[in-house]
C-alpha cells in the first residue's frame, strides 16, 4: 500500500488503541512533529464518528419499518388498539 | 485521546433477523414506553419517536460484550425512555420516579449529534455513498472482507482491504474539505 493508506492503516490501529506501547510512542511524536499528520488524524476520527451516526440512522430506519408493519398490518390490530387507548 | 468504539469480534445479525428481533421488542416494550408517555401527556407520536430511539441505544448496547442486563428487556427499555424523555424535557425530571437499576441507565454521551456531524454526514452521503457503504459492512455488519470483496465486486480480499482504507481516506478527505478549522473536530 502506498505510504498515506499505511498511515491511515497505523491512525486506525492508534485510535482504536491497537498499537504496542513502544508504537503509540513512536506515532505521539511524529503527531507532536507533523501538524498535516495530526489535522488528519484529527479528521480520521471524526470519519468514525460520522460512520456511527450513519449507522444508528439506518438502525433507526430499520425500526420505522416494523413500526410502520406493526401499526398497518391487520395481524397486528389487537396491538395496535392496545396502544391507542392510551392516548385516547 | 477518547476511546472510539468500534467493536470488533461480536457477531451482529443481519438486516433480516433483526427485523424479527425488533418487532418482537416492539410488542414487548412498546406497551410499556406508551404508558409511560401518555402518563407525561405525551402524544403517540411522542411515545413512537422515544421508543424507537430507545430501542437502538438498546441494540447498540447489546452489541456490547460487557452488557450485563440486569433485569427485564422490557424494563431496560421504559428505563432508557425515561431517560430520553428526562433529557427532552428537563421539566418534567421531578416528575419521573427512577427505580435502583433505572438510576444506573446511562445514554451514550454522543446520540444527540452536534450540527456539526449531522451536516458532515449529509454532505459525504450525497458524496461519497458507496465508500459510507463498504466501511459500514466492515464495521457494523462484520463481513468479513472475503464477503465484502464478492459483495462489492472485488476479486481478491486484498483489493478489497486496500479499498477500504483509500475509502476512509476518501471520507477522511472530504470532512477536511468542509472543516475550515482545526477547531471543528473539537466537540
Amino acid at each position: 500500500m502506498r505510504t498515506s493508506l499505511n498511515d491511515i492503516a497505523l491512525a486506525e490501529k492508534y485510535l482504536l488503541g491497537k498499537l504496542e506501547p513502544e508504537e503509540t510512542l513512536v506515532f505521539e511524536a511524529r503527531l507532536l512533529t507533523n501538524p498535516v499528520l495530526r489535522w488528519n488524524v484529527a479528521a480520521q476520527k471524526k470519519v468514525y464518528s460520522v460512520l456511527k451516526l450513519y449507522h444508528r440512522k439506518k438502525l433507526k430506519k430499520e425500526v420505522q419499518v416494523v413500526h410502520q408493519t406493526i401499526f398497518n398490518d391487520a395481524k397486528h390490530q389487537d396491538f395496535k388498539q392496545e396502544i391507542l387507548q392510551l392516548f385516547k | 485521546m477518547e476511546c472510539i468504539q468500534l467493536k470488533e469480534g461480536i457477531s451482529v445479525q443481519p438486516e433480516a433477523a433483526r427485523e424479527k428481533v425488533f418487532e418482537a421488542l416492539y410488542k414487548k416494550a412498546f406497551p410499556g414506553v406508551a404508558r409511560f408517555v401518555s402518563k407525561m401527556n405525551g402524544t403517540l407520536e411522542d411515545s413512537s419517536d422515544i421508543f424507537q430511539d430507545a430501542l437502538v441505544i438498546y441494540y447498540e448496547k447489546s452489541q456490547d460484550e460487557s452488557f450485563v442486563l440486569q433485569t427485564s428487556t422490557e424494563a431496560y427499555i421504559l428505563g432508557i425512555a425515561k431517560h430520553l424523555w428526562i433529557r427532552k424535557f428537563t421539566r418534567d425530571r421531578m416528575r419521573i420516579s427512577l427505580d435502583s437499576t433505572e438510576i444506573n441507565i446511562t445514554l451514550p454521551n454522543d446520540y444527540v449529534p452536534t450540527i456539526n456531524t449531522n451536516q458532515l454526514l449529509k454532505f459525504i452521503e450525497q458524496s461519497g455513498r458507496k465508500c459510507m457503504e463498504l466501511l459500514h459492512t466492515f464495521y457494523y455488519e462484520k463481513v468479513s472482507m472475503k464477503e465484502i470483496a464478492g459483495r462489492f465486486g472485488f476479486i481478491t480480499e486484498r483489493s478489497a482491504t486496500v479499498q477500504k482504507f483509500k475509502c476512509l481516506e476518501k471520507v477522511r478527505d472530504k470532512i477536511k474539505e468542509k472543516s475550515i478549522a482545526y477547531e471543528d473536530f473539537i466537540e
